[in-house]
This record gives C-alpha cells, structure tokens and sequence, in this order.
C-alpha cells in the first residue's frame, strides 16, 4: 500500500504538467464562477441567475459545473500511465518489486487523488461563491448536499476508471484521447440510439459514460421554472458503482495479463 | 542451495517461439553470464523470471520458491535499457525504487550513486543524462539496498573504456561479497574475465551451459618451439599420443589424442629425445572462438 502511495505522490507533485492541467481547470472553473457571480448582480435576467450560487443548490449546480475537472485531470491520467509505458517505469517499478496488483493500487489511488481535487475544488468554491439559502432552505449542510457531493465524488472515481480502462487498452495517449473523445461525441450516443430503436426503449440509460454522468444532476434553477431537479434514483447510482467496479477490476486484469 | 532455477521455459508469439524449454540454474554466490546472437532469446528469458513477461509454458523458482513480488525485491535487476522518469532527479527516482523495495536506509541512495560515480548528479533530472549516465543510474538502482542476486542485461552498454573497467571491478567485488550475479553480455571477453559460470543460447534453445572451465574445453591443443625445428617436428610426429602435428612458422601446433596427456607428459617426450623446447604453452580456445563454433555447429 505505502510503495503505492509514495509513487503516486512522485507522480504528482513534482510533474509541471498537472500543475499546469490544475492551474487550467482552477482558471475556467473559477472564471465561469465570477462571470456567473457578477452577472447575478444586474437586475433582469442576470437576478434571476442568482439562485444557483444560493445555498443549497449552489452545491449541486459547482458539482455540475465541477465535471469540467473530471475532463481536464483525466488528461493527466492518461499522461501518466502512458508515460508509465513509454519511458518504461511501468515495467521498471515491477522489476523493482512491484506486484501488478500494486500497480493497480497505485493507478487508483491516483484516480482517487484526482476525484479528491476536483471534489476539494467545488468544496472550496461553495464556500467562497456560496450566497445565503432560500427561506426555509438555508441551511449549510444538509443530507441533499452531502448526497450530491458524494455522487460528484463517485462520479470522479468512475470517470477516471474508465480512462484508467481505456489507456491501459490503448497504452498510448493519441489512441486513447481519440476512442474517448469519439466514444463521448459519437459511439456511445449513436449506440444509445439503436438501443432505444431495436431493443428497448431507454437501454441507452445504462450505458457508461451515459450512466456516469447521470449520477450529478443538471443545474438547480427553481427561480426560472427549470426545475430539473434530482432526477437519479438509487438505481442511477447503482449503476454507476458497478461501472465504476467493472472499470477497476477490467484494468487489474488487463495489468495483469499485459507482457511488459 | 539454487537461486535460481527455470524449469522448460518457452515463450510463443502466435506461431513463433522467442525461447523454447530453456532449462538452467543459477546456484548462490555464482557470477552466471546468459551468452548468445540477437535474437536468441537472452532478455526474453531475463523478463519472463523479472515478472514482466509472461511464459507461454514451463515455470521458474527463485531462491527454491514459486516467484513472487516480495522475492523480487531481493533481486536487483537491470532489464534491457535503464527506464526512469526524465523530470525526476536522479535522487528522487532512486528514492521511488528504494520505497519498493522496502530499503529504509537514509544512506542507501547516496551510497548506489557513489558505488557507480554518480553522486555529484545526485540532483540533475535524468532526463538530461548521457547514455552512459543513464545505465551506471540503472546499475545504482539495481545495487540499492545491497539485494542479494543482481540479473543485469547488457550492464555495460553505452558506458567508456574507463566505465567498463570500473563495472567489472565492481562486479568482481560483488562476487568476491559472494553476490550472485546473472550477466547478459555481447562482449564475450567481458563474459570471460568475469563470471564463473555460462549459459549460451541460440534461437531460444540453450546449447551448452556449466562452470565456464567446462564449457571453455581446452581443445586448442599446445604450442611448441625450440632451436632445432627439424628435430623438435621428427620427435613430435613419433609421438603416439598426439593425433595432430602442423608447423605454424616458428611453432608447431599439436593436438594430443586425450586431455590425460599434459604439457609434462610432452616435455618429457622431448627432452628423452634430446630436443629441448624453447616454448611450450597450452592454448586453450577462447571462450568467442568456443561460443562461434557452437553457434555455427547448430
């Protein structure tokens, strides 16, 4: 566990990349906050924005918007464990002593660490940008938010072990950002399609990156009659969890299969 | 007691075999050099018992155990080219290694640079090594935290003259610490003045392996002069425990028809027949000329 963790930690923190990658989704994630956060100061339509950054809701709408750190960080995941094959270090730290279990370990703490930033990055957020609560639904905390922060939390962990899945397959990084991006923009809602039209309606549903990012709610705007609200069930999330399983268990295997 | 033992190793690619019931051991305190052509299947063989390749069939213990990750923390290994993360320190990459292998020592990083001459880059980004540089750091991370068996691939590529003698000192002094070692090398000569044992491989079969004394048979028969060449050749062809007679210039060449009869038995031979030799050497063939004819032979 401790080999693990320390690879991780060298992985991260003197790398100029995720900092970069960090500064990068800290910059965008921060800036559509204050654009948001000023625009709710104008009277008209801009006051009519000012719910989504009040207490509660104002947790569930920087989780949503916090996704963008998902897609930023896993960059930096497919960096890493492609690095891992390119410079070798893959097969190095198993010569070292690494079992190909702990490799696994390593990688998913990894993901972990990644959900961790993004999850402290909307904490943080909510804090600074957060406006008092409606009447009678002010409170700070609450089982909804904590909720909502535990599904965004999940959501990390499954979203960066699908590319922990993905990159372990391709071993590349080029191959890997391509079958994601297509899979996102193209494959997955192309195959949604003829789910929902050969056999079964709403099949789609249960498709990955779908039911991932189903488990965060779409932005909570009461005051403008979206009221999108909370639209997973428990069997959402249950999906995801066994996602978020199959993703971890098919990188162990595939770790453990590969020649290196 | 056998560090380490391979029991009919083979490795396929589809339909091609990269090693073949590869069957040898490795007994403590030896310095094993693993001999053969590109291609023979050498790092093939080196991966399978590091763990990173997987063998097709057959299976390998080290230190008389089924492998394990834990065992392989007690092996210090170098496999093909060293591989380390270019925006680390050399320090810091070491330090990755030493918390692998469990090596608590505060000392122990500095002190696997300075065993290769590295500590004054302690702090340089590998990335900016020299080829040279980069494998003596590969051969500090195989020494980190003193492991008992060190298995190094090609340890002395890249590296000068001055590089390479300072290796084979080292090794040497490793197998003095009684060390074992497990050498593959192109440099047969390397190979020769260091390990104690050998195992030459060709297309992934191993052709002959054991001490190096015993597979570097002294066929290369014996070397005679002396101030009468007339009469040193007449004696010689009288012999009847030599098959072959042959004048070289200045020398004669001879191959006794067993390896009983010694360079003594000759001299004797001789001086009962008044012929007094100048020269006489024993010329045993050379560990390359050996390795070549029985890479040829098959």
């Amino acid at each position: 566990m401790k080999p693990a963790l320390w690879l991780t930690y060298y992985k991260i923190v003197p790398n100029r990349t995720f900092w970069l990658l960090l500064a990068g989704f800290l910059g965008i994630y921060f800036l559509a906050l204050g654009t948001l956060s000023a625009f709710s100061q104008l009277a008209g339509f801009g006051a009519q924005l000012a719910p989504l950054l009040q207490r509660p809701y104002v947790w569930g709408n920087l989780c949503w918007l916090g996704q963008i750190g998902h897609f930023m960080l896993s960059f930096f995941l497919i960096m890493i464990v492609s690095n891992d094959y390119e410079h070798g270090t893959l097969r190095k730290q198993i010569l070292d002593g690494m079992s190909r279990g702990g490799m696994l370990l390593h990688y998913s703490s990894l993901c972990v660490v990644l959900a961790l930033i993004s999850l402290l990055t909307v904490v943080v957020a909510g804090l600074v940008c957060g406006k008092p609560g409606l009447a009678g639904i002010g409170a700070w905390i609450d089982w909804h938010q904590a909720q909502i922060l535990g599904r965004f939390f999940l959501q990390g962990i499954a979203f960066y072990g699908f590319t922990l899945l993905v990159i372990l397959l391709f071993k590349r990084s080029m191959p890997a950002v391509v079958f994601l991006t297509l899979w996102h923009l193209g494959l997955e809602p192309l195959l949604g399609v003829v789910l929902n039209h050969k056999v079964r309606e709403g099949l789609s549903d249960f498709l990955p990156l779908h039911a991932i990012l189903a488990v965060v709610p779409a932005p909570h705007l009461p005051t403008l009659g979206v009221m999108v609200g909370d639209t997973l069930s428990l069997v959402g999330v249950s999906i995801a969890v066994v996602y978020t399983v199959v993703f971890f268990v098919g990188s162990g295997l595939r770790l453990r299969s590969q020649d290196l | 007691m056998q560090i380490l033992e391979t029991l009919v190793l083979t490795k396929q690619y589809d339909s091609k075999f990269a090693i073949q019931d590869v069957q040898f051991s490795v007994g403590q305190g030896q310095v094993c050099g693993l001999l053969g052509p590109n291609g023979s299947g050498k790092t093939t063989t080196l991966g399978i018992v590091l763990g990173c390749l997987h063998a097709s069939s057959g299976q390998y213990r080290w230190f008389g155990e089924a492998p394990t990750a834990v065992l392989r923390t007690r092996v210090g290994a170098l496999l093909e080219k060293p591989t380390f993360y270019p925006w680390l320190t050399a320090s810091q990459n070491l330090q990755i290694t030493a918390k692998i292998r469990g090596v608590e020592s505060k000392h122990a990083v500095s002190n696997a640079l300075s065993q290769v001459d590295l500590l004054a880059s302690q702090h340089t980004a590998y990335g900016t090594f020299s080829l040279g540089m980069k494998q003596r750091l590969g051969l500090a991370s195989a020494l980190l935290g003193n492991p008992e068996v060190l298995v190094l691939d090609e340890p002395t590529n890249g590296i000068d003259a001055e590089g390479i003698a300072h290796m084979r000192a080292l090794f040497l002094q490793l197998a003095a610490a009684g060390k074992t070692l497990i050498l593959s090398s192109h440099i047969l000569d390397e190979v020769e003045k260091v390990c104690s044992h050998v195992v030459i491989l060709k297309s992934g079969h191993v052709l002959a392996q054991g001490a190096i004394g015993d597979v570097l048979q002294p066929e290369g028969g014996i070397e005679v002069a002396a101030s009468n060449m007339e009469a040193l050749l007449v004696a010689l062809q009288a012999c009847p425990q030599l098959q072959k007679v042959e004048r070289r210039g200045d020398l004669c060449q001879v191959l006794p028809t067993s390896d009983d009869f010694t360079v003594e038995a000759l001299n004797r031979w001789l001086v009962e027949r008044q012929v007094f030799a100048s020269h006489l050497v024993r010329r045993k063939q050379s560990l390359e000329q050996h390795f070549l004819s029985l890479v040829s032979q098959s």
